[in-house]
């Protein structure tokens, strides 16, 4: 096969998924933020993010391998004072797993084989990890020198406590060895449902490396290591990633031992912010935020400084990456049309179109030829809360030259820098899919990048993110098969939305945001659940222990700001309405259903 | 025991131990049986316990009219009705008419073939035939998708490492947004587009249309063309890529479009046993029925299961 058939440089498509990325290509673009110095701690911790924020960007960042190219970069970065170890998982390894341990084996034995499957993933990671420090890394901080008779004696002992017989005692061996495990648990499996249940239990009592326990062996592997390295008080970390695909029992392990508190092996989560499928107890939560591990959450509904400083950060590192040097974002895309509101002002009071908006000064007492020259408290008082609603209406209210209303094609108030940055969400993977093909047209072109082109790649992104909602499996109802699709249930709040702000009654405090009433179906709530671990929808209650794990309920949730020019909404977090109301105003008779589900 | 995958020219005049057909709402169901001439000692057309709307009573009728042997059942029986099929008629030579078979049973019968093959250590030829539809534009508005995932239990492939990236192999189709969202969704590190060449060109320009964004992402070098006239020569780009994807990669096919396309992916991810996954996207019983009447061509292809030596 040719060279670029297995070339792992990763195309277009793929270049802002760190899933795809060795921990060293992370390392040599990744840009810091407040989420990085709080996983940086010496504490257990539990990352909560939707897709593409950056959970795995952030734990391949903690790796030695992606640390040494820090350091030989000489950038400046918080010291890591433990040894990272990241323990990938996807879907498809998870279906996989559920596939083949899940038809025909007792509940026990199922669990017995994905733990060993589990098991065997964490113990390679770690092999790769010593060898590393031993054989590869010239890091003061990771190197652990080692003679070869050293390493013989490690990879002994190590071997005996895994259970496994490597051919030789290297490295090399042991890594091979544990590969060869990884297979050959799976051939056991199918064997055993060709067998049948008869002797099971004995053949399965034969296989030692069935009853490993990953945490138990991580430290029994940790003990081993820091006394050859004669680094007896060396911390290690498993970096466990998209655990919310995995199974529950292995997820309720890592909890349990977060509450421990045990030091010899800090554990480091990455969960997508819904879970419902967890059956833990709650009395497992006495480990708690703050207490016994840090919850990180990377997503914020009201705009805040650290995403913008992360965003002009992230734009800054990719445009030093194509040579370009002291360049500000509003120089490529200009200042953002809600920055700076005379301009809106000027043209409401200069058009006069939306008679809404002009009985609405004209209530306040505000002449609409006066708007430019309002200033001080009053200007404060009677328009901040009513200016992005108006630009809206300004926007896709204006008529058109045949005296229809008609929105304009590119709807530009959705252009300039803040306004992007505020788009994508501080989401890296929606930040550099936007970007990347903006900066390329900037360097082409060599000047700035006008406002309707910087919309037309929001909204691509928005058509690619819509194809990705509606391939989100949802669930049916089984009584009615009566289904809504994640697309499906946020059009639905989106328009709704879309008549708050842009109904023929102007509305100063539309609503924007809604509450998932409890009494909702199941089915309803599985989609929005799905929606907020797709980065759909963004939760606006404060973060709580419950939240994080099962329920929606009573939860306050606004529409990501990527969709807001497909619902022409402002990008701001608006007053919530429940979504009952929603659901009954509108007039697809399936959400009707699904209200009373 | 391999599939080995070859062209076929004509089924006319052909005889075989067991012709298996589908019936259901589409009005292509029967339209194999009424172009060739064949003969079968056992002719068993098997139905859907759902989705009775349409053509399906006009096909049904058919059918019984021409002394079928009529099966309706649901997936879940599909397996070992197959098997008890295959065990009860022991076969040499097969004619299966994939047209109007969902994709899940397509899938389910060619793992039942070679696992029959396997098991008796028989050689078996299978001659599959692929009714082509008339074109109809595609449909603006899908129902929601209720399952994405394994495409069969048997073709889940065995989990290996997680930190190899994904590779996705993707059989194009024409409805707008599946292909894309569903490699947003696996969050493949590298695409292969396989894109039918039929006989209606408009086929080919709703196609393109519909998968605009997601061709021009993946690169022209990464865009197979395959002609639904010549099977084996998809088979063969598809075989040469897991090939070399296999090693450094995890290989995974989503079969969009055109059914033969999922025959033959389906024997690809047999051939390479346990480290290919082949997976759906689909609405299920949500779908909405559509008849597709055929358009007269047919697309064939030759499985013959026969033991690894006999290769060469």
């Amino acid at each position: 096969m040719t060279e670029s058939i297995t070339n792992q440089a990763p195309s277009a498509f793929d270049s802002f998924n760190a899933r795809n990325l060795r921990p060293e290509q992370v390392a040599k673009t990744f840009v810091p933020s407040e989420h990085y110095k709080k996983i940086s701690k010496k504490r257990h911790s539990v990352v909560l993010g939707p897709r593409g924020s950056g959970k795995t960007t952030l734990f391949k960042m903690l790796e030695c391998r992606a640390q040494d190219i820090w350091i030989e970069s000489k950038k400046n970065l918080t010291d890591i004072d433990f040894c990272a170890v990241f323990i990938p998982t996807d879907r498809l390894w998870n279906e996989q797993v559920e596939t083949l341990t899940g038809l025909g084996f007792t509940s026990e034995h199922s669990e017995i084989f994905t733990s060993s499957l589990f098991c065997a993933q964490v113990l390679h990671r770690l092999a790769e990890c010593i060898k590393y420090r031993c054989r590869e890394s010239s890091s003061i901080n990771w190197k652990i020198e080692i003679s070869n008779n050293e390493e013989y004696e490690l990879v002994k002992e190590i071997s005996r406590g895994w259970r496994v017989k490597p051919s030789t005692y290297t490295f090399n061996s042991l890594i091979s060895e544990l590969a060869t495990r990884k297979c050959e648990i799976p051939a056991f499996i199918a064997k055993e449902r060709v067998l049948g249940e008869e002797g099971r239990v004995s053949r399965i009592a034969d296989q030692e490396f069935f009853f490993l326990d990953f945490l138990k062996a991580t430290e029994t592997f940790i003990d081993i290591v820091n006394s050859f390295a004669k680094q007896d008080n060396q911390t290690w970390a498993l970096l466990f990633d998209e655990l919310e695909i995995a199974p529950a029992f292995i997820v309720k392990r890592l909890m349990e031992s977060m509450r421990g508190g045990g030091d010899k092996v800090l554990l480091k989560l990455s969960l997508a912010p819904y879970n419902p499928n967890f059956d833990i107890e709650s009395n497992i939560f006495s480990a708690t935020d703050g207490n016994d591990f840090d919850l990180i959450p990377l997503w914020s509904a009201k705009k805040t400084s650290e995403a913008r400083r992360f965003c002009i950060d992230l734009l800054d590192s990719m445009l030093t990456e194509k040579g370009i040097v002291d360049t500000t974002a509003e120089q490529i895309f200009g200042k953002s049309e809600l920055d700076g509101y005379d301009e809106i002002l000027d043209g409401i009071a200069r058009e006069q179109d939306d008679e809404a908006s002009i009985n609405y000064l004209a209530e306040n007492n505000i002449r609409a030829s006066d708007l430019v020259q309002l200033k001080g408290i009053k200007r404060a008082q009677h328009l901040r809360k009513a200016i992005p609603i108006l630009r809206a209406r300004y926007e896709f209210l204006r008529e058109g030259t045949d005296g229809q209303r008609s929105r304009k094609s590119i709807p530009t108030m959705y252009s300039g820098a803040n306004a992007l940055f505020d788009m994508v969400e501080a989401n890296p993977r929606w930040f550099i899919g936007v970007f990347e093909p903006l900066i390329a047209e900037y360097i082409t072109n060599k000047k700035s990048v006008p406002r309707k082109r910087q919309v037309i790649e929001i909204e691509k992104a928005a058509a690619k993110f819509l194809s990705l909602l509606k391939t989100i499996p949802c669930p049916i109802k089984s009584s009615s098969i009566s289904a809504v699709g994640v697309d499906k249930a946020i059009d639905t709040i989106g328009n709704y939305f879309k008549s708050e702000v842009l109904g023929e009654k102007l509305i100063i405090e539309p609503a924007g945001s809604f509450v998932v009433d409890s009494d909702l179906s199941p089915e309803l709530k599985k989609s929005l659940g799905a929606a907020l671990n797709a980065g759909a929808i963004v939760l606006a209650s404060t973060l709580t222990e419950a939240t994080f794990l099962r329920s929606l309920d009573n939860q306050r949730f606004r529409i990501c700001y990527l969709l807001a020019p497909k619902y022409r909404i402002p990008l701001q977090l608006m007053k919530d309405v429940k979504l009952k109301r929603i659901l009954s105003l509108s007039e697809a008779s399936q959400q009707a259903d699904l209200v009373f589900g | 025991m391999t599939i080995l995958v070859s062209n076929l020219k004509s089924i006319e005049d052909s005889s075989y131990d067991l012709f298996i057909s589908s019936y259901g709402y589409e009005s292509r169901c029967t339209a194999v049986v009424k172009k060739f001439k064949i003969t079968a000692s056992k002719k068993v057309a098997l139905g859907f316990n759902f989705g009775h709307v349409l053509g399906h009573a006009k096909s049904k009728a058919f059918y019984k009219d021409s002394q079928w042997e009529l099966t309706e059942l649901g997936d879940d029986r599909f397996d070992a009705h197959i098997e008890h099929l295959l065990t009860e008629s022991s076969p040499t030579k097969i004619l299966i008419d994939i047209s109007s078979f969902s994709r899940l049973r397509i899938a389910k019968l060619v793992w039942a073939i070679y696992s029959f093959s396997k098991t008796n250590s028989s050689q078996l030829e299978v001659d599959v035939a692929y009714s082509v539809a008339r074109y109809t534009a595609p449909s603006s508005d899908f129902p929601p998708i209720t399952n994405v995932g394994p495409i069969t239990l048997s073709l889940a492939g065995w989990p290996s490492d997680p930190s190899k990236p994904i590779s996705c192999l993707i059989g194009l189709g024409y409805d707008e947004g599946r292909a894309i969202g569903a490699a947003e969704y696996l969050e493949a590190a590298q695409l292969w587009l396989f894109r039918p060449i039929g006989f209606d060109k408009r086929f080919l320009a709703s196609l393109n249309k519909a998968n605009k964004t997601l061709i021009e992402k993946t690169g022209a070098s990464r865009v197979i063309d395959y002609r639904l006239d010549d099977p084996v020569s998809a088979y063969m780009q598809i075989h040469s890529l897991l090939w070399g994807l296999k090693s450094e990669t995890r290989p995974l096919m989503l079969p969009f479009g055109p059914k033969i396309f999922t025959a033959i992916t389906c024997a690809a991810a047999i051939n390479f046993f346990p480290d290919i996954s082949v997976w759906r996207v689909s609405s299920g019983e949500l779908e909405s029925p559509v008849d597709r009447v055929a358009s007269g061509e047919t697309a064939l292809a030759r499985f013959s299961c026969q033991p690894p030596q006999s290769q060469s």
